[in-house]
């Protein structure tokens, strides 16, 4: 769905690691994200690039996964970050 | 064989999660009204606290903070406190109910950590505080949840103050530090209450060692310590910041995610039955002999 498309993490999110679990805050609601590990590696891997292709490409290195489900997985994460506008999809100039 | 050194793939991420059950920092205590009737252009009113009208006046925006921004703490028909960032003196003016006071009161326990606060010196945590064993001992709850009962037993049993609400905390790279506020507790608490003069309090700045969160529960229940990790440990402490929504969230939320991880913190029961206090006591202190083990004291 967001193939080919730029975001960008909303500034108001910050991601936060204590002992041995993450949260995602925002600024914006003042509302808390607990994620797991393998959310807390997403997150931190959407924060490296600009597009969904180069996370995908990085988690395919890292990851014993087919391409197919991590794209697919990582639309379904994305979903509702998208909708809250923690991640911002750049409009197409 | 081929994807042998790859991590392994969990798929139950997929959900984003849902947010945390806990309650939002309490953001309904202020209002930010952009149409001052002073010569400040920027205004911060608080909600019925102490069945006062207070206001912080600016002549910048509250979170752009430079030298030489301009404050002004104003409790109607009281005092109105005026200070410049990056200065140390503070001027008053009374209003037509002013005492000395009703001065002592808002300057000792509103007005000077909220100073402290929009100068960068100090990170506030609602909280009653005491010496155990050379560290500060930190108690946490909502309002009326025993927090100052609690303190007030300590000190009747010989330990020094810290603080009786506010607790100044500033860090390093390894520790956290408490920073004793005023000498005064308020076991019970009226409006506008500067509280009792307290001999025994404490002069040294001290490591934060341990924060306690109060849990009220019944007469009967047993008093119970469960270390908190995490996000539980997390959101306890967010929900006991004291004036630090003045600053940016991000200040806010780095400090804060740092002290956790330089600070235990448990739960502990409360039963709620005044003649267990010492039970209570006695629990907390055992429990601070294990955590530190060769520095027993009272």
């Amino acid at each position: 769905m967001y193939k080919n498309k730029t975001y960008t993490i909303s500034p108001s999110v910050m991601l936060q690691h204590i002992d041995d679990e993450s949260l995602l805050m925002d600024a914006n609601t003042k509302l808390f994200y607990e994620l797991n590990d393998m959310g807390s590696v997403l997150w931190e891997t959407l924060q490296h690039h600009t597009n969904f292709d180069g996370v995908v490409k990085e988690m395919l290195q890292n990851y014993d996964v087919s391409q197919e489900q991590l794209q697919n997985d990582l639309m379904l994460f994305s979903k509702e970050p998208i909708e809250k506008e923690m991640i911002i999809i750049n409009e197409e100039c | 064989m081929f994807h042998s050194n790859k991590h392994k793939y969990y798929d139950s991420w997929i959900n984003f999660p849902s947010q945390t059950p806990h309650k939002k920092s309490d953001f309904s205590l202020c209002e930010l009204d952009s149409s001052p009737t002073t010569n400040f252009k920027h205004r911060l009113k608080f909600k019925n606290n102490q069945n006062r009208e207070i206001a912080l006046h600016s002549d910048e925006a509250f979170k752009d903070r430079e030298i030489d921004h301009q404050w002004m703490f104003q409790v109607k028909d009281v005092v109105s406190f005026f200070w410049t960032s990056g200065s140390k003196t503070m001027t008053y003016k009374l209003d037509s109910l002013g005492t000395k006071t009703l001065v002592h009161y808002w300057f000792i326990h509103i007005v000077y950590p909220l100073y402290l606060t929009l100068e960068d010196k100090y990170y506030f945590l609602h909280s009653g505080a005491v010496t155990i064993n050379n560290k500060a001992v930190s108690f946490m709850t909502r309002s009326r949840g025993g927090k100052s009962t609690l303190t007030d037993y300590f000190l009747k049993q010989g330990h020094t103050l810290l603080t009786d609400d506010k607790l100044a905390t500033y860090e390093d790279e390894e520790k956290v530090y408490a920073v004793a506020s005023y000498p005064y507790h308020r076991p019970y608490r009226g409006y506008e209450t500067l509280g009792e003069y307290v001999e025994n309090f404490e002069s040294e700045v001290l490591v934060l060692g341990t924060i306690y969160i109060l849990k009220k529960e019944d007469a009967s229940a047993e008093v119970e310590i469960v270390e908190l990790k995490g996000i539980e440990k997390f959101t306890h402490i967010y929900q006991n910041s004291e004036i630090a929504f003045l600053l940016e969230f991000s200040d806010q939320m780095n400090y804060l995610g740092s002290l956790a991880k330089k600070v235990s913190v448990f739960s502990i029961s409360i039963p709620w039955d005044l003649t267990r206090l010492e039970e209570v006591y006695t629990k907390i202190i055992q429990h601070q002999n294990t955590l530190n083990p060769g520095k027993q004291n009272v």
